[in-house]
Parts: C-alpha cells; structure tokens; sequence
C-alpha cells in the first residue's frame, strides 16, 4: 500500500511542477523528492503521530531542496513548492469543513486545530533547515574561501 | 537610448515586477533587485519589495535621482520565470551581460515552458494521483481525474471576467463538488467521496502561501510574512466556503 501512495505522490508532484511551470529538465528530480518526502511521512505516521511525521519530512525535503538548489544553481523555492504539496493539509481542510456541516463540531475542531499545527510543523522545519544552511553558508563557508 | 540610471532602475523594477507575479518570496525579490542595482556602484541604492509591490531607487551625485514604483496586482505561479530572472540577475552580477541586454531579456522572457493543454491535462492527472497518494482506489482516482477537468475551465473563464482567486476558488470548487455527489448517487454507489473531493482541492490549497509566509516572516520581513499569512487563511478559507457550499447544495438537491 506504501508502494502505491508513494508513487502516486511522485506522479502527483511531477504534474504539480508541470502546472507551476518548473524547468523541464528538474521535472523528475522534482518528483521523486515529493516522493521520499511522502515515503518517511507514510513510515513515520504508522510509527509516531502526524506532527512528528509531518516535521520529519518536511525537514528532509527542505534539505534536499537546498543542497539541490545550490547543485543545479536555481532557487530553492523551485524545489520547495511542488515537493511540500502533498503535506499541506488540504485533506485536514476538507474533514474539519466536513465534519462542521454533518453537525460534529468536537471533530471539525480537532481537524482545524490539526490544520493548524500540520502548517506549524512544517513552518519549523523550513526555519530549521533555514537556518542550518545560512550558519554553514555565512560563517563556516566563507570563512574557509 | 535612455540614460543608464533609467534602465538600472527599469530593470530591477521589471525584475522584481516579473518575480512578485510568479509568487518568488519577497526577500529573494528584494536580494535580487538589489543585486541589480549594486552592479552600478551609485552610493545610494535601494529596493524594496512588499507582497503587492516593489520600489527602487537609485542616486548618485552624478546623476538625477530615479524612483520607479510598480504595483503588482495579479499573480499566477510560474518557477521557471524565477529561474529565469534569477540566473540573468547572476549573470550581470558576474558582468557577464550589461544592463541593457538584461534588460531586452526580461522584456522578452519566455512565459510557457509547457503547451497550455498539456498543463490542463497535467492538472486532471494532478488530482487524480492526490487521491491516489491518500489511498484511493481506481473509481475515486477517476473520479477526481473527470471532475478536475473543471478547474482549466473556470481559469480560462477567470482570465475574461478578472473574478480574484478568492471568488473563484468558491465558484470553481461547488460545481465540483455537486457533481462528485451525483456520481456517488447515481454511478459508484460505493464511492468514497471525501478522497475524491481532496484529490480536486489539492489544486487549490495555499501550499505556496504558505511556504513563502514561512519564509519570509523568519527573514524578517514581517510586512510580506503578515500579507502572505492572511493570504494563505483566506485561501483556505474559500476552499472550506467552496466545499462547504457545494456539500450543503448536493445533500440539498440530492
């Protein structure tokens, strides 16, 4: 089941950098990140709960898209977008507006709250890995050169 | 030809411009044009870029002082553009080009990497692999794929009638979730509609407001961080008003 989610989450995030117009060539790179990303989210989420996972993954992809982004000399936010798209909570939204009209406000409260901090979860890692890549790059690399 | 200030100003103008409507974060916008503008060695310098709009300025006391204000009003994804401006902002950096090359090259950036029925055809795919990557099963993922088809539409309708992603979101989003209650009514009786409805959403949630919110409040620049923030709310909230809508007309008329 793991195998067929991921390689959705590769097909879906390859045609999300397509309407997001990414360059041609970084198409399939782009992919596979969404895919690993979607791998240790579906592992982690089995193993822990959904803000450990969603932190986790999102730490990776926005490593990856750093190191990529300064391998292949493009923004990181080219890497960045298209690959968080499958943990944004697009699918929290839609339970909490759910559960609101079917009267069950206690879950549509708990899904909103979930919305909010899947969004929290993922803001710290992008500052994490942020602020790992601007301490090596300001200090230690330039340091050296 | 026009005097150099001019340009340098124009062209960090038309560069942030470009950037801001392809959704770059503010402070990249703001670094870029900056690069820009030091490439001329004037004294005073200086860019500044908000959510809905960039400023530059450009003295010296050799020449007259230039300010160009643009205000940004729409904006649509595009990354390769940010590629684009970002390697030609590297390049007068490294002087590899002029200003005045850079500035031709900006004018006539190219926009579409992809034919526009690929793009339409890549969405429909879109929401079907996300309701394949939340465990749907072969009927939600074509049902997603159908139903997705409306989204292409409503942006070609949004391109006439200028309706702002917030109406449009509402107004796209019920049809679609109307008809993925008639094809649980009528054709996949066992269909699990929820998969199908988040596969079509997907399209639609602030994923990019998000992220670049992030950012851009952690770099300090709280102006664009607050206006991406509130961005991303109300992005989310027309989703919700979208979907709750048209599940209240579908279980209505149903």
């Amino acid at each position: 089941m793991i195998f067929y989610q991921v390689i959705a989450a590769i097909i879906a995030v390859y045609f999300t950098a397509t309407v997001f117009e990414a360059p041609k060539k970084l198409l399939i790179h782009i992919g596979l990140l969404g895919g690993l990303g979607w791998f240790v989210y579906l592992i982690l989420i089995n193993k822990t709960n959904y803000i450990v996972a969603t932190y986790f993954s999102s730490f990776l992809i926005a490593f990856i898209s750093h190191i990529a982004a300064r391998k292949f000399k493009i923004p990181v936010t080219i890497f960045f977008i298209p690959s968080f798209f499958p943990l944004v909570p697009g699918a929290k939204i839609y339970q909490s507006v759910y559960s609101y009209i079917t009267n069950d406000p206690q879950s549509g409260n708990s899904y909103f709250l979930e919305t909010i901090f899947t969004s929290v979860m993922i803001a710290l890692a992008i500052l994490t890995v942020d602020s790992i890549f601007r301490i090596l790059y300001t200090n230690i690399f330039k340091n050296r050169s | 030809m026009k005097e150099y200030s001019k340009i340098l100003a124009d062209t960090a103008v038309l560069a942030g411009q470009i950037m801001l409507e392809c959704n770059a974060e503010s402070y990249r916008v703001e670094d870029t044009m900056n690069f820009i503008l030091k490439s001329s060695k004037f004294k005073t310098c200086e860019a500044y870029a908000m959510a809905t709009g960039v400023f530059v300025t450009v003295d010296d006391p050799r020449i007259d002082n230039v300010t160009v204000i643009k205000r940004v009003k729409n904006r649509e994804i595009n990354l390769n553009k940010i590629a684009q401006v970002n390697s030609i902002s590297r390049n007068i950096v490294n002087e590899e080009i002029d200003i005045y090359t850079a500035y031709e090259m900006l004018k006539n950036l190219k926009s579409n990497n992809y034919h526009p029925l690929l793009k339409s055809f890549g969405l429909m795919i879109m929401c079907g692999a996300y309701s394949a990557l939340f465990a749907g099963g072969f009927k939600e993922i074509t049902v997603a794929f159908l139903v997705a088809s409306i989204i292409p539409i409503a942006n070609s309708i949004d391109k006439k009638l200028e309706l702002g992603s917030f109406i449009l979101n509402i107004l796209s989003l019920i049809p679609m979730v109307i008809i993925i209650m008639i094809f649980k009514k009528y054709i996949f009786i066992d269909l699990n509609e929820g998969i199908s409805i988040i596969g079509v959403i997907m399209p639609a949630v602030p994923g990019t407001a998000i992220t670049n919110a992030i950012r851009d409040t952690f770099r300090g620049d709280y102006n664009s961080g607050a206006a991406r923030i509130l961005e991303a709310f109300v992005i989310a909230l027309s989703v919700a008003i979208g979907v709750a809508l048209g599940l209240v007309i579908a279980k209505g008329i149903l």
